[in-house]
């Protein structure tokens, strides 16, 4: 199996099985447009991706190798959220800042199974709550002002009212 | 539009590399002093990404509490890319789900709405008729009722944004004779899809309406597909003909009523010149009338595909007729069929089987 290198933001050099760097369809394109070499010594940068992050998303790679490619229609994207895989589960269970970096760097390398199963991963996180549980939850501050909230409440009145 | 592509771009520029990696990492980096342990927050995340993550809620309530969230949220969930396959589908007696999301302010977001109406409730019918209502659904595109009062129903009431209307009419709510659609302007310039069924099975002491006022809904230059499904309708040679001078458009067109006479059917598809596919079914119509049908059929030149339901008298002519009239046949579906006599129907059966070297799956025979 050829491998290719790649260096991740903070240079270190990862080396992977083409097949499963090829799971990334940006590097898949560079590979293939820019004519890159299989066999050749020099890493591809990867400027957006510091190291413990591709690690990671190379771990996701190397376990999803075999996994059928994604289908091209975003309009029909599945919608579902309760359909992640066990690995994607455990995988996923990380603080918020490395989430939101997977998720970052998923988008960048464009590998859309990774990309799915983070985004998925917050909407889950969002499920169910009230305004208030996911400002706490994702440390957002709550910038309406008490007019805008009295607008809320006063529409949902004018609507119990009819 | 929530396009991975661009959106890589967008990131590029705007976002990243400000973050270095966590403690612990052996990476030999010469900047290791003014190291920043920032960590990623989900502002950090570019708006087509809070898109993707958003789209991914499927409860209206959770779209509403993001709305609700802070002030970015409020503007990004509101963008169309998260609403699209979306159906909002309210079966409550008073509309709760529905009354919330105008409150948080997404109604102009809708596209997809999905009504079920309690036939008794008051709350119901008053929210419905309400005027103040359906203007704030200002992007709306597909809307299905379910036991809706047609004739009660000011359909005028509705957004002209309308692509899809699906109507299925309360049983209960059928007037004396005729029943009118209530609406008497041309509403829908950008219908493409028009749907109305009534619960199919037709018993003895039914009563038989005419209806009238359909055409109204009709007059889109879009429209694709006209399902009218009425067991419980017969329609006149006027409002036929009302109704078929708007669907010149139309490709696929699906007609089931009570009963229908012939001049009324002629005319009606003398109108359907681009049909491509038809779907006839009829309750109670005699055998001559039957004839005429299978018979007339082949007018239309650009048929496709033809559907027959409870056709008894069908013939293994009348489909030798369809197929050398009809140059771009490619499938019939006989369903529905089971007073179909024995001779005839091992008559068909034997022409499908000899069709069935030229196109395969050709024809389609159940006669249960």
């Amino acid at each position: 199996m050829p491998n290719i290198k790649l260096q991740s933001s903070d240079g270190e050099v990862f080396d992977v099985d083409v097949d499963v760097a090829k799971q990334s369809i940006t590097i898949k394109t560079m590979l293939e447009d820019l004519g890159m070499d299989e066999d050749d010594d020099e890493a591809i940068p990867l400027p957006n991706v510091n190291s413990a992050i591709l690690g990671k998303v190379l771990e996701w790679c190397q376990f999803h190798k075999d996994d059928p490619p994604p289908p091209e229609d975003e309009e029909n994207r599945e919608k579902r959220t309760d359909d992640l895989c066990g690995f994607d589960i455990d995988f996923l269970k990380v603080d918020q800042g490395t989430l939101f970096e997977l998720i970052l760097a998923a988008n960048y390398l464009d590998i859309k199974g990774l990309l799915d199963a983070s985004c998925k991963t917050v909407a889950n996180m969002i499920k169910g709550k009230t305004p208030e549980e996911i400002r706490k939850t994702f440390n957002i501050k709550n910038d309406f002002t008490p007019a805008e909230e009295e607008q809320v409440r006063k529409e949902n009145s004018w609507c119990e009212e009819k | 539009m929530a396009d991975n592509k661009s959106c890589a771009f967008v990131q590029k520029d705007q976002k990243q590399v400000k973050k270095l990696p966590v403690t612990g990492d052996d990476g030999s980096n010469d900047d290791k002093s003014d190291r920043v342990l920032e960590v990623v927050a989900i502002e950090d995340l570019p708006e087509c990404l809070l898109l993707r993550i958003f789209s991914y809620l499927k409860g209206v309530e959770d779209r509403c509490s993001v709305a609700r969230t802070c002030q970015d949220w409020n503007r990004v969930i509101k963008d169309g890319a998260v609403w699209k396959g979306f159906t909002l589908q309210d079966t409550s007696s008073d509309y709760q789900t529905v009354k919330h999301l105008i409150a948080c302010g997404l109604a102009s977001s809708l596209l997809d709405l999905d009504l079920l109406m309690s036939a008794n409730n008051e709350n119901c019918v008053r929210f419905l008729h309400d005027r103040k209502v359906w203007p704030l659904f200002t992007k709306l595109e597909n809307l299905r009722i379910t036991n809706i009062d047609i004739c009660a129903f000011d359909f005028e009431l509705l957004p002209s944004t309308l692509k899809s209307l699906v109507i299925y009419p309360s049983k209960h709510f059928l007037r004396p004779i005729p029943a009118r659609v209530k609406c008497s302007r041309q509403v829908f310039p950008n219908l493409e899809y028009f749907e109305i069924e009534d619960c199919e099975d037709v018993f003895a002491n039914d009563q038989i309406e005419q209806l009238c006022g359909l055409e109204y809904l009709l007059s889109s230059a879009k429209l694709h597909t006209v399902i009218l499904k009425l067991m419980h309708f017969r329609f006149s040679h006027q409002s036929l003909s009302n109704m078929s001078e708007k669907m010149k458009t139309v490709k696929y067109v699906c007609l089931h009523a009570h009963s229908i006479k012939q001049r009324g059917f002629q005319t009606f598809l003398s109108n359907l010149t681009n049909v491509e596919t038809l779907n006839l079914q009829f309750a109670d119509i005699d055998a001559d009338m039957e004839t005429v049908i299978l018979a007339s059929i082949i007018c239309l030149k650009e048929l496709k595909e033809i559907y027959l339901s409870m056709f008894w008298e069908l013939r293994s002519e009348h489909i030798k007729k369809m197929v050398e009239n009809l140059p771009n046949l490619m499938f019939i579906q006989v369903y529905r069929c089971r007073r179909v006599k024995k001779e005839h129907l091992a008559e068909i059966e034997k022409m499908r089987d000899g069709l069935k070297c030229q196109f395969p799956d050709f024809m389609r025979l159940s006669f249960h």
